[in-house]
């Protein structure tokens, strides 16, 4: 009874008690029971998409590849397409000068440039495209450049264009033999009736007027002048004595002045610097991996009264399309003398002179060469050439080589011929000899 | 007067006025349960809610041959079981010796009801449940054991000792409000 008592006592007392609930039970009940929906769900949909759409808008504004030159030099990869893209669409020497320049003015450190430069050739490489780049500044023939190219692969390695064709003086094109030796022979500019060729004017030829032949076959070049004065070779040559240009060896006897060019080349790219540089310690021109055709374009242009030549004289070309595995281009020059020996024993192997043709020539020895080549070796003879106003290197001599991988080879430039007219008969006025070497690749 | 079986059929059919109208018949009377089996209003207030969500998702289950409030009820008291159970796991205390000697059977209860629900909270949590669920929701010494997992006799035990307690504290309660009045 007592239990029961005290139960409903409890039970009595206890129902007594009054709570209420505050306001956020119900509302959390009635959001448990009703979630909201959302109200007009594609216009959501509508107005996320467009916050994604700016915002990825903005992203790629604020972040534009090579917008920023830091940007660019961080990530060389997006500056570099734009430029190669313009040099595609204009593979010119001009064009590609001018890229470089304005690398060269955009530049921050040499080592980005030079990284820069790799880039481009291996776009350029990617996009077998012939690209002829000419380096007449000094940006990239620096020590420091060349060291750290020194220390990459050739760039001649990492370029592995496959050139299709290769625009030639705007109306001719020469396939490249690298892969099937194939020899087309371009048309001959008419340098004769060009206007910007003057055969009366003792200035050199501009390299305005030389990049507009050879614009498409320049890829590195290099171009120094000393000045003759009436003794004959000026402040830098002597009579007797030999000669020394900043960066060929020259050598000058009593009437004959000897012009040899050592030229020492560890990878195509570095010729500028190893010619200002380094040409005096004669080092071995290796070539580097895996030679295609290399193009050798001697370009010299002077008027003297008369030269002479010593050796043997071409009068026809000595090539023959059939037995010849390289190609040997020529201008048809008016009156051309040039020269050039291409040997490691240093034999002489080839004048030009007349007015139509310039040659080149070929290998007599075939075990001493270097080249392998098969050079035909019709070489015709002749006392020489005494002439008025022939021009002393007048011309150019275009040639395609291949060369064996991992070959040394010395490229020895000699200009033969008697001054003794041009001495005379212009004792007391400075003469100008423009000795253009450009050396170009092209695969 | 709302119909029942209408409320409840709207209920069912998730109309919100009638969950509403529902839940205020309810839910006073419902804080209060689960108010003696809470330490604090806040938490009886997360128990109705989460009760009352469960009531109105199990609605369409009610058979309507008991009453409705009794199935909310039952709901409440399970929700706020799990609730302290979740919180802090009831232990079962013996305070039998202490106050065996002192208790008196036949005091009279002269308390508010918030001074009783006071005293009974003051209990250990053991006793209070299971004085809550015995003597006040009226659950039987079985129905304990199978809701709180114990044996039915540590019900009854744990129930006595429930009761001895609380009748000692009012007796100690109501003397002192004896003093204090008898002071003034």
């Amino acid at each position: 009874m007592l239990e029961e008592s005290f139960e409903s006592k409890i039970k009595k007392i206890t129902s007594g008690a009054n709570h209420t609930p505050d306001n956020y039970v119900w509302n959390n009940i009635a959001l448990a029971l009703h979630p909201k929906k959302k109200r007009y769900p594609f216009l959501w949909w509508l107005i996320s998409f467009f916050l994604f759409t700016i915002s990825i808008s903005v992203f790629f504004y604020m972040n534009p590849a090579g917008k920023s030159n830091v940007t660019a030099f961080n990530n060389p990869k997006s500056i570099v397409p734009r430029q190669v893209q313009k040099i595609n669409s204009k593979p010119t020497a001009s064009n590609i000068k001018n890229t470089f320049k304005r690398i060269a003015l955009t530049e921050i450190n040499r080592t980005e440039i030079t990284h820069k430069v790799l880039e481009i050739e291996k776009n350029i490489s990617k996009n077998s495209e012939k690209i002829i780049t000419t380096l007449y500044t000094k940006p990239f023939a620096t020590k420091k450049l060349t060291d750290e190219i020194d220390k990459k692969e050739p760039i001649v390695n990492l370029i592995k264009a496959e050139v299709k064709t290769v625009s030639y003086n705007n109306d001719t094109t020469i396939r490249d033999s690298k892969i099937t030796n194939e020899i087309i022979e371009p048309s001959k500019p008419d340098l004769l009736n060009d206007s910007s060729v003057n055969k009366n004017d003792n200035t050199p030829l501009k390299e305005s007027t030389l990049n507009k032949k050879w614009k498409h076959n320049i890829q590195l070049g290099y171009m120094y002048s000393t000045i003759l004065n009436s003794n004959g070779f000026g402040n830098y040559i002597q009579d007797n004595q030999p000669l020394t240009l900043a960066s060929p060896t020259l050598s000058a006897t009593n009437n004959t002045v000897k012009v040899e060019l050592l030229l020492h080349l560890k990878g195509m790219f570095a010729l500028d610097y190893l010619i200002s540089s380094t040409i005096s310690k004669k080092i071995n021109f290796t070539t580097g991996l895996g030679y295609r055709n290399l193009r050798f374009l001697i370009n010299e242009s002077r008027y003297i009264d008369s030269f002479t030549a010593s050796g043997q004289l071409i009068n026809t070309l000595p090539i023959s399309k059939n037995n010849t595995r390289y190609k040997i281009n020529y201008l048809n020059v008016p009156t051309l003398i040039s020269g050039i020996i291409i040997s490691k024993n240093k034999q002489l192997f080839g004048w030009q002179t007349g007015v139509q043709h310039l040659i080149l020539l070929s290998q007599q020895q075939q075990q001493e060469q270097v080249f392998t080549t098969n050079f035909s070796n019709q070489v015709a003879q002749n006392d020489g050439i005494t002439s008025k106003y022939l021009p002393l290197f007048s011309g150019s001599i275009y040639y395609q080589l291949q060369l064996k991988k991992n070959k040394t080879i010395t490229f020895k430039y000699e200009i033969n011929g008697s001054l003794n007219t041009f001495l005379k008969n212009q004792p007391k006025q400075n003469n100008i000899i423009n000795t253009g070497l450009f050396i170009g690749y092209s695969f | 007067m709302i119909d029942t079986d209408a409320l409840i059929r709207c209920c069912i059919n998730n109309e919100i006025k009638a969950q509403k109208i529902l839940y205020h018949q309810y839910a006073n009377a419902m804080l209060s349960v689960c108010y003696r089996y809470c330490n604090s209003i806040h938490d009886a207030q997360d128990v109705l809610q989460e009760g009352f969500i469960k009531v109105f998702k199990h609605l369409y289950q009610f058979n309507k041959q008991g009453e409705l409030g009794a199935w909310i009820r039952r709901i409440m008291v399970n929700e706020a079981l799990s609730f302290i159970q979740k919180k802090n796991k009831i232990h079962f205390t013996d305070l039998s010796e202490q106050i065996e000697e002192s208790i008196n059977p036949s005091v009279e209860i002269k308390l508010a009801a918030d001074e009783l629900t006071t005293l009974i909270k003051n209990l250990p949590i053991g006793y209070q449940t299971i004085l809550n669920l015995h003597a006040i929701e009226g659950y039987t010494h079985v129905e304990i054991a199978a809701l709180l997992n114990i044996s039915d006799s540590t019900s009854r035990t744990q129930y006595l000792r429930a009761k001895k307690l609380l009748l000692l504290k009012i007796q100690q309660q109501q003397m002192n409000t004896y003093k204090m009045e008898k002071h003034a």
